[in-house]
């Protein structure tokens, strides 16, 4: 069995009275696409933001390359390995296309301020090396056109393709999606879709949140579905489409949508 | 004086409950409020009563004003612009105001005689009880506009959640010019009881803004109740301080505290559910 | 972007000429004080523009800082006889170490609490400048501060002033630049841009902001110590929340976009004033009249919309020429 790359342990988050997560576990192997599924309110945006640490969980424990990260600021997280993308797209709109995806190699480089002020030459080399990283993440993903747009200014479907390759640039191992094809429409989905699956080719171990189940049914190679916080199945797409809790938890919702 | 802050921290709540806005100008109006009243009794010979209502009725004037002029323009810009051109408008009110009234300060009639009444050894002034009286009225007032008018709970609504009240069919810009002239009305009453005690002038507004703020940060932000509570601890921990300590650094005092209120709660005192429930909208 | 810094490096090697031969070119001795004026507000107005228009952390309180280094110098060169410059560095890390104390929690806060926070420890420091009279003088201030000196020679005309800190003014210009074109720069302009993005990209958030509060506060108190040299004596009033507004003020109407905002809005607002002499007591209503006007009606500031001018004659050229 593959290591496991990320393992998330009972892990349990209260805001006020309200149990948004409720003793949810489950791991991710390395180099497989998992996805998290459920109904609104169901937690796995929280879980994303517990994971990458911008909540601290009441209990439980999440382990990243088995190191125990659930009390680590999200900078620490950040620099060991996993980044993420946001459901509402966070780019940083005051900079341009490039300089964002130059953002996203921060946890890769060091030079400092005095570096900066005195423009020394170690500076000024890995700042050679960041701008020539950044460029070939934007060619990947076919921004190389718009480099030296602002961002905010990119169409929405752009902007998603941008948060992923700012996401990429710190070479991560692990990727947290958050909705990558919301807002997308059916030709822009599938070219998520196979951006994705290249990521998967490339080694790079991934979570989703999605709620297109076309999208999540035809990449994912196991399936984790949360319903009121708590974790009500776990298994490949065609067990999680025959179990009977699930579809209970779906209905109301357009269950053909889920085959 | 904790009472006048709490009348302040009120003005300030009310924008911010409508609006979202901390009026950087909220000081101004109480300044404007003790200036009018000054001009009105000693100048035009008015009797209190009516003279406190037209001031009341102008200060809400300039409060409309403020609104139409500074704050609508910028109804899409960023917080920091808001709070530049808050801050502008009241150095502009205070520049008109010295013009107007000059650099010296009025002191304004007391409502009922300045003969200090003595209660259990301690001797206070009739104004006081003014203040007091005055600042319960506008609390109960406030209570009744908010829970039992549609206009107030519109007003609420639109704190909210703007997109949700206007499709509501709240008119969500007349809400806003009602909050800033409401607050500018607040302003006016909390200048004009406090006049005959702490004398009106021009740059009178700036301190007593400022203190508002802090009872209004105090009881927690956007709270009416929290504003009077806010208010009555800062004026009783003030005296205190500067019995204590010195009355050169009660105003520090004040703002040492509103720090502490600000670091203890750094999220900005809104409750943690209401933070998460804005993540998970968003 | 590497171009775009040769230009900032080409506008500086221009301004760094203009600069030098100005005073030549004045008719009036006194506008040579002004212009030192300015330049001593641009040190402060540039570490303001850093850590407000790029790392998007708004301040009130740098009266505050500017006050320590001034106090700072003063204290020590008058009651201790410290010798000048030693005085200054002790300042410049004064106001650092109470930065770095203060950043820590204050930066937690965001928008208008952010605001409220900072406003308030403007005031505390500048009640401590009224009321610490043993130290300070109270309000009366203090007198008899010594002049700068280099080398053991002593500073005397308003000339010399100028071009050192003139000096001081271009270098920090040149800091900034440098900074906001690097790494960390790039960070610090993330994290004003999104926060929960900046960290999840292995930004320090509450890092960075600390460390470009500090520089601020740094360039703050430096200023603020070259001022209590320049003017020999010192009191409360100039250093309370009227400056910090005015600081403000410069970054926001010379424009928030790059730092050359600052530059241009420490020379618009430091010698405005003395246009304004005539207008006696409307100088107020005039300079707030400004404030509200440039925020409503250029929002990006005078760079702003001298870029947007540009922008425009440069498209009817192109048009006209088609």
């Amino acid at each position: 069995m593959a290591q496991q790359l990320l393992e998330v342990r009972n892990l349990t988050i209260k805001f006020g009275g309200l149990v948004a997560v409720n003793d949810v576990s489950f791991g991710v192997d390395a180099g497989m696409i998992k996805a998290l599924i459920g109904p609104n309110g169901a937690g796995k945006t929280t879980i994303f933001n517990i994971v990458s640490g911008v909540y601290k969980p009441t209990l439980g424990q999440v382990f990243f390359k088995g190191v125990s990260i659930e009390k680590l600021p999200q900078h620490k997280i950040a620099s060991l390995g996993l980044s993420r993308t946001f459901q509402n797209v966070q780019l940083f709109g005051n900079m341009t296309v490039l300089e964002n995806v130059m953002v996203g190699c921060h946890a890769k480089f060091k030079s400092g301020m005095i570096g900066a002020v005195f423009r020394l030459p170690s500076m000024l080399s890995e700042e050679r090396k960041i701008r020539e990283m950044a460029a070939a993440r934007l060619e990947a993903v076919g921004l190389e056109d718009s480099a030296s747009l602002p961002a905010g200014s990119l169409p929405f479907g752009k902007q998603k393709a941008l948060e992923i390759a700012r996401a990429l640039a710190s070479e991560p191992d692990f990727l947290l999606l958050d909705e990558p094809a919301a807002g997308l429409n059916s030709a822009e989905t599938v070219e998520i879709g196979k951006i994705i699956a290249d990521l998967k080719k490339r080694g790079i171990t991934i979570l989703l949140v999605e709620h297109d189940m076309g999208l999540v049914m035809n990449i994912s190679d196991e399936v984790v579905v949360l319903d009121y916080g708590k974790k009500i199945a776990e298994g490949t797409p065609r067990e999680i489409q025959n179990n009977q809790a699930v579809i209970a938890a779906y209905l109301g919702e357009d269950i053909e949508q889920m085959v | 004086m904790g009472g006048s802050y709490a009348i302040i921290a009120l003005g300030y709540t009310i924008i911010y409950n409508g609006t979202n806005i901390i009026n950087f100008a909220q000081g101004e109006f109480v300044m404007l409020g003790g200036l009018f009243m000054v001009t009105l009794t000693g100048k035009f010979g008015l009797s209190i009563f009516p003279a406190f209502l037209i001031a009341v009725a102008a200060t809400a004037l300039v409060g409309l004003l403020v609104e139409r002029l500074a704050i609508h323009p910028l109804r899409n810009a960023d917080v920091m612009s808001v709070i530049i051109v808050t801050i502008g408008m009241s150095i502009l009110l205070r520049g008109i105001a010295m013009l107007v009234w000059g650099k010296d300060a009025y002191a304004a009639q007391h409502f009922s005689g300045d003969k200090p009444i003595e209660i259990l050894g301690a001797t206070i002034l009739p104004q006081s009880f003014w203040v007091i009286g005055i600042m319960i009225l506008v609390v109960v007032a406030l209570q009744v506009f908010y829970r039992f008018t549609i206009t107030g709970k519109a007003m609420l609504a639109c704190a909210v959640n703007k997109t949700a009240a206007r499709l509501m069919g709240v008119n969500v810009e007349n809400m806003l010019m009602l909050s800033f002239v409401l607050s500018g009305a607040l302003g006016a009453v909390a200048g004009i009881i406090i006049a005959p005690i702490t004398l009106a002038k021009y740059d009178a507004g700036v301190m007593l803004g400022l203190k508002g703020f802090c009872a209004c940060i105090l009881g927690g932000l956007g709270s009416g109740t929290g504003a009077v509570v806010g208010g009555l601890l800062l004026g009783v921990i003030e005296s205190l301080g500067a019995g204590l300590i010195s009355s050169g650094y009660k105003d520090a005092i004040a703002f040492l505290i509103l720090l502490i209120a600000l670091f203890l709660r750094p999220q900005g005192l809104l409750p943690l559910k209401e933070m998460m429930m804005r993540q998970e909208s968003h | 972007m590497k171009k775009t810094l040769k230009s900032d490096y080409g506008i500086l090697i221009a301004f760094t000429a203009l600069v030098s031969v100005v005073p030549f070119m004045l008719a009036n001795k006194y506008y040579i004080s002004v212009l030192i004026f300015v330049a001593i507000n641009m040190i402060v107005a540039v570490g303001l523009n850093l850590l407000v228009c790029h790392a998007g952390q708004i301040s009130l309180g740098h009266a505050g800082f500017y006050g320590i280094g001034a106090y700072t110098t003063a204290v020590l060169t008058t009651a201790h006889h410290c010798p000048v410059w030693v005085d200054t560095l002790i300042a410049v890390a004064l106001a650092a170490l109470i930065a770095w104390i203060m950043g820590t929690p204050t930066l937690k806060l965001k928008g208008h609490y952010l605001a409220v926070a900072t406003l308030g420890l403007g005031i505390i420091m500048h009640i401590v400048f009224n009321e610490w009279e043993k130290v300070t003088g109270g309000p009366s201030g203090i007198v008899g501060i010594p002049g700068l000196s280099i080398f053991g020679r002593g500073i005397g005309s308003d000339l010399a002033y100028y071009y050192l800190f003139w000096s001081f003014a271009l270098l920090t210009l040149l800091v900034a630049l440098n900074l906001v074109k690097s790494r960390v720069g790039r960070a610090m302009r993330a994290l004003h841009g999104s926060e929960v993005a900046a960290a999840a990209m292995g930004i320090n958030v509450s890092g960075y902001k600390v460390k470009i509060f500090v520089l601020s506060a740094a360039l703050a108190a430096l200023a603020g110590s070259f001022y209590a040299h320049y003017v020999t004596f010192i009191s409360p009033t100039g250093f309370g929340l009227s400056f910090s507004i005015l600081l403000l003020t410069m970054i926001i109407v010379g424009g928030a976009e790059s730092v050359w905002g600052a530059v241009i809005g420490s020379v618009v607002l430091t010698s405005l004033p003395e246009f304004l002499r005539g207008f006696k007591d409307y100088d107020v209503v005039i300079y707030g009249f400004i404030l509200v006007a440039v925020v409503i009606f250029l929002p990006a500031g005078i760079i702003g919309g001298l870029r947007i001018l540009k922008e425009r004659i440069g498209r009817r050229g192109t048009a006209e020429s088609a």
